[in-house]
């Protein structure tokens, strides 16, 4: 059984959203998003820690930027096969295995319904919950509290192990209890002999003498964990041990890391039990390196064996799931959705074998506001100097820079599509030769065309098709019509935020207000051979020369090359 | 109890199964038993059908299997109207037809105040539904909708959903391991192919019948189905013979009008008698008021409800009642009963625990709700009225009046959405008229019944009227010449009668009867007894 989909409408930062869900999910977005509103959702229906007092929502729960009259959230179902759950719910499961329910409050009374059905026309109304001992949701914080989870657990885990023990282990530990009984009163009148804690009582036990005849005969002592053994083990600690030496228990990372094992044993040692649970962890990354975030994630995906829901903030968590599992959500007016409605069959299989390929720094920009794609490291080293050099504070616009280097524009292109993330890309003018035949063909600008038509629904003019059609293919040396018809389509381009080069990046720094200081740095006026030198190791080239001339850059300004940065500002601020 | 070697045969046979019982070989236990073997072997979620012919039939079964204190988890005990419109016709009926906009109303078409032409074309519905007719489909859809479930309808209803719904078909085959059902040689078509389909989803299918107790073929129910069960390959047929309720001479009486050559039992006494009485039958009735002391010395038969006489309609009943002196009761069912209405049904068992002594508040309150999910207000509400209600008619009051407040409270706590107007009217009527049918079920009375109600009982001493030519078998005059009505039904009847004997058995005729004009004429013996060579065997 998985929860496939909910669909919140009216209820705090939700107007009206669809989030579809996978068997492992991320929830990322920025904060004040609805994040945990989402959650909370899902909770107010499957949460069992959650009492029928707090489904009687208020005022401020309804969506505050519009006349919202009702809140209504419907959670579905699917694949409910589950025997324990198909006897319980009876003909609430559809023929496809599906379960719909719904929880709906009206502002002008504020009585919530539930209700539960085969379909969302089948939905009856029910009086409680009663389908939370089939089926529930597990949630766990950001502000998780060990130390009083593991108060609660202790005793779990002690019982546990208590009851299953043979035969034979209740008889040694029968025995060796026995003997704990005698060092134990062994060990009180020892300490109780401490002259110091011996006389610490003295003077309040005068006292009490002098209070009353009847407290004769009785003292305060001070002694170690009471006279028994049960008492002792009642208040024994956990802690870490390294080399058999105790410590306590680490920082935040490692107590994060012991909630979390704690909760998923404690929730997978029930899978006997007739209860199907759904898991919803906000932030577990809390305080862990990089490298132990994602451990940590592939660690919750493959020990917990039902559905998974996580909220996170951490990109090397997000940089385990395949965009297909991701929950994007975004603002629009002033209401929240989910990119996509979420979860998605959308991305084919390719568009999965190269998602698994992005690394740290690429899904970095999933969380950005804008991402500014290019062709390779270069353009990235020298966009990033520029931007300082601009004064355009990329961070605190949250701009992200990424490459294509390989993998090419589109696919990177699909995966923002995807996840509404706004994008501005700069692509080189190449010009390529058309295979087995003597032509060429403006392939920079080609590609530029393709990805205006097909991700920004762009349309030409009758005159602009016949532009496309001069730079397909055409013999060289260009005549003036091709040269004209590339001009109007990087023109249209432009204005769409599809940048072509004049060249490639080498060729337009040496043909702009630099090339004075490209001079300088490689030692030659020549532009062929300053060029042939830029291109030799391209990356390191760039990167030493961005080191010794940084805020050369400036001159830079009016330049085209610095078109897309400034764009980009002006996106973002316009947002 | 411990089983006989051909009882514990079937107690551990395991894979589907049909039982052929005898009267008196013990069905009821032996199924008890096997349940009892069942029941630990299942989940928490998990259950069997435990399917009777009569209300009181399925109780007895249940209060049996779970004597010990078993858990009957998710197990369904009820006869097979209750499963169909339990599990199958008011729950799947939504994903097939949409939700209905009236409260269920569960009503015998001739009790649901409608026009004759809406009756008739109805009852043609009930005879022949095509399952391939659209209009018939709709038509129930229709009244799904509308809240009308018509008990005449309610199996073209459950086969129609238990077909064409997947989700039907997999909650049962989810939640029930094993269909048994009892009573078999009385079973329908419809019942049959369900039972069929069930065990064909893989539950274990268990059937019990007699051929020879047949006695509901004027409904439309015959032993074929049983017979067919008998030469199915999946099924195992096993025997219980052995009678343990009747007197050998009881049994070889009751075998030998079935089969000429039966096998005899050794025996000493006779023990069953044939008297026929000079007058009609009400002189046959004070036959009877004078020999009943003399039979129950003979005999040592410790109650008069030991002592029953059957007949085979209401009118010989009425007759009966009229004249005979010693203490007596019809046994006849209740309004309350008839209703089918659920609240009624609250109603009914509420007096039956009154006045049965048989069973406790929270056995009665657990038929309707599950304790656990009652308030501790509600449960302590329900004990007081209860306690009251008990209190009030045991000191022998009867007002409707003053209890009708309690009566509405219980159901308000157990059914609050059930409108309660219909069972009230019906408590009315029952508390002016039949509240003796509750009160005197455990007095020292005879206890008159019809043969069709005595099916599954068992009495000390039987004294069997309407044994006269034209009425046991049945006849009428067709074409110049005699023709039975039914005559393999009224065999079978007789065979019931004679079968619910243990120590005795009084074949009783007169040489007169009123006929069905109201005439004195001229009495004679029924043809069975001169069936087979009977008369050796009687007295």
């Amino acid at each position: 059984m998985k929860i496939e989909s909910i669909k919140i409408k009216g209820f705090r930062n939700f107007k009206d959203a669809k989030f579809n869900f996978n068997t492992h999910t991320a929830i990322m977005g920025f904060n004040d998003i609805g994040k945990t509103n989402l959650m909370y959702a899902l909770r107010l229906l499957l949460d069992k820690s959650i009492p029928e007092s707090s489904l009687e929502l208020n005022e401020s729960d309804f969506f505050a930027f519009e006349d919202t009259n009702e809140i209504k959230i419907t959670i579905k179902f699917s694949e409910v096969v589950e025997d324990f759950v198909v006897a319980k719910l009876r003909e609430k499961i559809s023929d496809g295995n599906e379960v719909f329910l719904r929880y709906q409050i009206s502002r002008t009374d504020l009585e919530y319904k539930l209700f539960i059905g085969s379909s969302k026309s089948a939905l009856e109304e029910i009086d409680s919950r009663y389908y939370l001992r089939a089926f529930n949701l597990k949630y766990v914080t950001s502000t998780r509290n060990l130390n009083s989870f593991i108060n609660k657990e202790k005793k779990h885990l002690l019982e546990k192990t208590k009851e299953s023990r043979s035969d034979e282990e209740k008889e040694l530990d029968t025995t060796r209890i026995d003997e704990l009984e005698t060092t134990l009163t062994g060990l009180n009148a020892s300490v109780t002999d401490i002259s110091y804690v011996k006389n610490a009582t003295n003077k309040i036990n005068d006292e009490l003498d002098k209070l009353s005849y009847k407290n004769t005969g009785q003292k305060l002592t001070f002694n170690v964990a009471g006279d028994d053994v049960d008492s002792l083990l009642n208040k024994i600690d956990l802690s870490m041990s390294t080399d058999e030496k105790l410590l306590a228990i680490g920082g935040d990372g490692k107590l994060n890391q012991i909630f979390l094992a704690l909760w998923t044993n404690k929730y997978n040692t029930v899978s006997d039990l007739n209860e199907v649970s759904f898991y919803c962890i906000e932030e577990p990354e809390a305080h862990l390196h990089p490298h132990q975030q994602r451990r940590l994630s592939e660690y919750l995906a493959s020990t917990l064996s039902n559905q998974v829901i996580i909220t996170t903030h951490s990109p090397h968590i997000i940089s385990e799931f395949n965009p297909n599992s991701i929950i994007k959500l975004y603002q629009e007016g002033k209401a929240s959705y989910g990119a996509n409605k979420g979860c998605s069959e959308d991305l084919g299989d390719n568009l999965l074998k190269f998602a698994h390929r992005l690394d740290v720094i690429s899904t970095e920009a999933f969380y950005s506001s804008l991402v500014f794609l290019v062709e390779g490291q270069s353009e990235i080293l020298f966009y990033k100097t520029l931007a300082k050099a601009l004064n355009i504070d990329l961070d605190r616009l949250n701009i992200s820079i990424l490459m294509v280097d390989g993998v090419g524009f589109k696919s990177y292109i699909t995966v923002l599509e995807h996840l509404k993330i706004p994008w501005i890309m700069r692509t080189d003018n190449d010009m390529f030769k058309i295979p087995r035949r003597d032509e060429y063909r403006y392939a920079g600008i080609q590609r530029g065309v393709d990805i205006y038509k097909e991700f920004l629904s762009g349309t030409f003019s009758a005159e602009n098709e016949i532009d496309y059609e001069n730079i397909k293919n055409f013999a060289l040396p260009p005549n003036p019509d091709v040269w004209e018809s590339a001009e109007k389509l990087i023109q249209v381009l432009d204005e769409n935020n599809i940048f072509i080069a004049q060249k490639d990046l080498e060729w337009d720094l040496v043909n702009s207000a630099i090339k004075d200081k490209l001079a300088e740095y490689y030692e030659t006026d020549d532009d062929d051979e300053i060029l042939r030198l830029m291109q030799n190791r391209k990356g390191e080239n760039m990167f030493k020369f961005l080191c010794e001339y940084a805020e050369s850059l400036t001159v830079l300004d009016g330049d085209n090359i610095s078109r897309p940065l400034k764009q980009a500002k002006e996106i973002i601020e316009h947002l | 109890m411990i089983p006989t070697q051909e009882q514990e045969r079937i107690i551990n046979a395991s894979g589907d199964i049909v039982t052929v019982a005898r009267p008196g070989s013990g069905k009821t236990f032996v199924l008890a038993e096997k349940i009892k073997r069942i029941l630990p072997g299942l989940k928490d979620y998990e259950g069997i059908i435990a399917i009777s012919f009569t209300n009181k039939a399925s109780n007895e079964l249940k209060d049996r299997s779970l004597s010990s204190g078993l858990e009957k988890k998710e197990s369904f005990f009820g006869t097979i109207h209750k499963f169909y419109i339990a599990e199958i016709a008011l729950s799947f009926g939504k994903q097939l037809f949409g939700l209905p906009e009236n409260e269920f109303e569960i009503v015998n078409i001739d009790q649901a105040g409608l026009e004759e032409e809406r009756k008739s074309y109805l009852y043609e519905l009930s005879k022949s539904f095509d399952y391939s007719n659209q209009t018939h489909i709709n038509d129930l859809g229709e009244m799904y909708r509308t809240g009308k479930i018509y008990l005449d309808l309610i199996e073209k209803f459950a086969t129609y959903i238990f077909d064409n719904s997947l989700a039907c078909r997999r909650y049962l085959k989810t939640k029930y391991k094993y269909i048994i059902i009892d009573e078999f040689q009385d079973c329908g078509i419809e019942q049959y192919t369900i039972f069929m389909k069930l065990q064909e989803l893989g539950l274990n299918a268990i059937a019990v019948g007699d051929l020879d107790q047949s006695i509901y073929g004027f409904t439309g129910k015959s032993s074929t189905y049983l017979q067919a069960l008998m030469q199915d390959e999946r099924f195992t047929t096993y025997s219980l013979t052995r009678n343990h309720r009747c007197h050998p001479s009881i049994i070889n009486y009751s075998l030998r009008l079935m089969s000429p050559n039966s096998e005899l039992l050794p025996t000493d006494d006779i023990r069953v008698y044939h008297r026929h009485i000079t007058g009609d039958v009400a002189r046959i009735v004070n036959w009877i008021d004078t020999h009943v002391q003399g039979v129950i010395q003979n005999f040592e038969v410790a109650s008069l409800s030991e002592i029953a006489i059957l007949v085979k309609n209401h009118k010989t009943a009425n007759i009966v009642d009229m004249h005979l002196a010693t203490p007596h009761k019809i046994i006849e069912q209740s309004l309350l009963e008839f209703d089918n209405n659920e609240v009624s049904f609250l109603f009914d068992n509420i007096l039956k625990f009154i006045f049965d002594n048989l069973h406790t508040i929270t056995e009665t309150i657990e038929l309707f709700v599950s304790l656990e999910r009652l308030t501790l207000k509600e449960q302590s509400e329900l004990e007081k009225n209860f306690i009251f209600l008990y209190d009030y008619f045991n000191r022998g009051n009867k007002e409707f009046n003053e209890v009708k407040d309690n009566f509405e409270l219980i159901a308000m706590i157990l059914m609050p959405s059930k409108d309660i107007e219909k069972a009230m009217n019906t408590l009315e009527n029952v508390m002016l008229t039949q509240l003796e049918i509750y009160s005197s079920r455990n007095d020292n009375k005879i206890q008159i019944l019809t043969l069709h109600k005595s099916k599954g009982l068992e009495f000390d001493i039987v004294f069997h009227l309407d044994l006269f030519e034209w009425i046991l078998p049945a006849k009428k005059y067709a074409n110049g010449s005699q023709e039975y009505l039914s005559y393999r039904q009224d065999l079978n009847l007789h065979y019931v009668g004679i079968t619910r004997a243990k120590k005795a058995c009084i074949l009783c005729t007169s040489t007169q009867r009123t006929n069905y004009q109201g005439r004195i004429i001229n009495g004679k013996p029924s043809e069975f007894f001169n069936v087979n060579n009977l008369a050796r065997l009687r007295s």
